[in-house]
């Protein structure tokens, strides 16, 4: 998976590059948290849909690494965590040729009803077994955390179910 | 891809969101504009542009529903305890949204072909060609 380094965000990098650029501003601490948060923003509008999935998957494998110190445990949820991956990269795929697939047939002056109904009731089985073994993966992610763990964790998988960065 | 994975396609199949990817990535007001190009009868056009209303007002509404769906899950998954069950519940409240608003499009897109000739058909909704 590729792994996206603070360093590849311009705006980063030409903070790094011109200090001066910091100066300018009240408090340089908080001002490097504000260029970060509109990078990430603007980071996860311009990555396209499997990269920044992959990458979320790889930043909540390392969130494991350095959150969760019992090694037992951490295996069993980077083992959750890359199948989680597989079955979301997966759907990405059947999602996308679904929506070809789906634009084609609309094109069409001479589709059924039918025709679409049946697309859709194909795409349909797919989303529904990944959906539900989504959640069976977020109930052993669960079952090989405690709470506290969990709460460290939690913002690793939102970003990577919402297509955002954590 | 504005969609979010779990809530906009896994739960809701991309309705709901800021994208009509139904319509190849366009709005309905980018389409409106369409439909005075390609549709020269003005009754035809106004057919056409209510019923591109009512596919915006279906969005609109299922957005609101898709939020708080969204909100809903996503605090039931940052919960360490939260009963399978819970989640279960969420799926049957999504497929419920998402029949409701499949039936929906799929009348209104019948309707609006009814009005259009073929060629205008396809004129309007021709599928995006790749990049």
């Amino acid at each position: 998976m590729r792994r996206y380094h603070s360093q590849q965000i311009p705006v980063v990098a030409a903070c790094r590059q011109r200090p001066g650029l910091q100066s300018v501003l009240m408090n340089p601490l908080l001002s490097c948290e504000l260029v970060l948060l509109m990078c990430v923003a603007c980071a996860s509008h311009h990555i396209p849909p499997k990269e920044l999935l992959e990458a979320n998957l790889e930043a909540m494998q390392e969130a494991v690494s350095a959150k969760v110190p019992d090694t037992q445990r951490a295996a069993r949820l980077n083992k959750s965590i890359n199948e989680l991956g597989q079955q979301l990269l997966s759907f990405q795929v059947d999602r996308d040729r679904f929506q070809s697939d789906f634009l084609a047939l609309n094109a069409r002056a001479d589709v059924t009803r039918a025709e679409l109904e049946s697309r859709i009731e194909q795409f349909d089985k797919r989303r529904v077994a990944t959906r539900a073994r989504v959640f069976e993966l977020h109930a052993e992610l669960i079952a090989a955390t405690n709470a506290e763990d969990w709460k460290k964790l939690f913002p690793y998988e939102r970003a990577v179910l919402t297509e955002s960065k954590e | 891809m504005l969609m979010a994975l779990l809530i906009g396609w896994l739960f809701l199949r991309g309705h709901g969101g800021a994208d009509y990817w139904f319509l190849g990535g366009r709005t309905p007001h980018q389409i409106r504009e369409e439909v005075a190009k390609v549709v020269p009868d003005k009754e035809i056009q106004n057919t056409t542009n209510y019923n591109l209303g009512l596919i915006e007002k279906t969005y609109k509404d299922l957005e609101s529903e898709r939020s708080k769906l969204e909100k809903d899950v996503l605090a039931a998954l940052e919960r360490h305890d939260t009963p399978k069950e819970q989640f279960h519940r969420f799926e049957a409240q999504a497929d419920e949204i998402d029949a409701t608003a499949t039936k929906s499009m799929l009348d209104v897109r019948f309707v609006m072909r009814e009005q259009l000739s073929a060629a205008q058909w396809r004129a309007l909704f021709a599928p995006p060609t790749a990049p």
